[in-house]
């Protein structure tokens, strides 16, 4: 039967999660729909609520630190996207226990803050019974999943002056990202793309010149082909995907240079 | 070793490990609103955990140890019921408890702030909440109203 284990610290949970059968627990909103769909039972649920750090925020000069229970619908996170907050992101109840360092490390879902995060050069800290803690960045776990064991303790995000996040989805609300893109200006930050539903986000190599001038429209767009040519296969790249990626990059160059800042 | 969580105002006992959500614990406890996607998107399970709302199927029943829930017997404001029962908000009720729950913590926060929700705001809310019947607008309606009865200088909403 699967045991519910409460650590109140970071090296207990790191030890009750050497055990490779054990699930680490944050907001539970990915966790629990996979258990009640497909009946798994882990050898143990890692509850991260009592570890007392793990509800940090930490505003730094030019970065803000999130701990493993922080919310995406938390206020220190969810005022860079503006009026309308992080709402594409599920629903208000949702984004209120969905925590930011979950979605990018769950195995279980789509992991939809990845341009997010990416684009404002994420980075993981990490703890597990074989390593020390230590850094790594979203984009790396993104692609290969956290080690066996390992444990999010945290996320640290650079700052943005300016960030803009733009989708194709079937609604604005309560969808399924399936083409995304996000770019953000500001020291450490970058662009960063998701062109199928549920995939993985990657860096655009090369946006910073582009993307910081606002007469640097065509060179940033042009970064975003790029990089969208570099992503995938020419085979999976219709036109239609590139003309949708053309007209985000676009939009997200516009909304950086003419819209409100942060 | 056994935990518990407080279900309306009772002790109840939570499971000894295993996967249930606290769906389950309130099914198990004859006291669970109605399950509908079991995803966390379609709010008709949605009850208050530590006063705030969170759908029942998301949460991990290890998650709500020593916490405060409220299903809709004891978080309802009773005046958006009376509203909603006048403006002809509730059709097959499948959603109601769910949605009741989410819009009596809205009308009180605004309340408590000595403000009334705006259209929007509701809109907002009603984003977790899924209603095939109704079409929204009466609910929008019923709760609007509740919200600027229970302020004194309430904002005039343009028609």
């Amino acid at each position: 039967m699967t045991a519910d284990i409460h650590p109140t610290s970071w090296s207990r949970a790191v030890d009750e999660l050497a055990d490779p059968a054990a699930v680490a627990v944050a907001g539970g909103t990915g966790v629990q729909p996979w258990l009640t769909t497909t009946g798994d039972t882990p050898s143990a649920l890692v509850h991260l609520r009592d570890i007392r750090e793990a509800w940090d925020v930490e505003t730094t000069t030019d970065g803000l630190r999130l701990g493993a229970m922080v919310a995406v619908g938390h206020s220190a996170f969810d005022a860079w996207f503006g009026d309308d907050g992080a709402g594409w992101f599920a629903t208000p109840a949702v984004r209120r226990r969905a925590t930011v360092v979950g979605n990018l490390v769950s195995r279980l879902g789509p992991r939809e803050l990845g341009p997010v995060l990416i684009a404002a050069g994420a980075q993981i800290r990490t703890w597990s019974s074989a390593a020390e803690p230590g850094w790594r960045s979203a984009e790396h776990v993104l692609r290969e999943g956290l080690p066996n064991g390992a444990l999010a303790m945290q996320v640290e995000l650079c700052r943005p002056e300016r960030i803009s996040y733009r989708r194709v989805s079937p609604r604005s609300r309560m969808s399924r990202v399936e083409v995304g893109l996000c770019a953000a200006i500001g020291p450490g930050c970058g662009a960063a793309l998701m062109a199928e539903t549920g995939g993985h986000a990657h860096r655009v190599d090369d946006a910073d010149a582009g993307l910081a001038r606002p007469n640097g429209r065509a060179d940033f767009v042009a970064s975003v082909r790029h990089g969208l040519a570099a992503a995938f296969s020419s085979n999976d790249i219709g036109d239609e995907l590139m003309t949708m990626v053309t007209a985000l990059a676009e939009r997200v160059h516009d909304d950086l240079h003419h819209g409100k800042s942060l | 070793m056994t935990s518990s969580t407080r279900v309306d105002g009772a002790d109840v006992q939570l499971p000894d490990g295993g996967t249930a959500s606290l769906w389950n614990v309130l099914d198990e406890a004859g006291v669970a609103p109605p399950f509908g996607c079991g995803t966390g998107h379609c709010g008709a399970c949605t009850v208050l955990v530590d006063g705030v709302p969170a759908p029942s199927c998301v949460v991990p029943a290890g998650a709500v140890r020593r916490a405060e829930v409220n299903t809709v017997s004891t978080a309802v404001l009773d005046e958006l019921v009376d509203a909603l029962a006048v403006e002809g908000a509730v059709q097959c009720g499948f959603c109601s408890p769910g949605m009741v729950v989410t819009l009596s913590w809205a009308v009180r926060g605004a309340a408590a702030q000595e403000r009334a929700l705006t259209d929007a705001e509701v809109r907002e809310l009603l984003v977790g909440h899924l209603c095939r019947c109704t079409g929204y607008q009466a609910i929008v309606a019923a709760t609007t109203a509740t919200s600027r009865s229970l302020v004194s200088t309430a904002p005039i909403t343009p028609a």
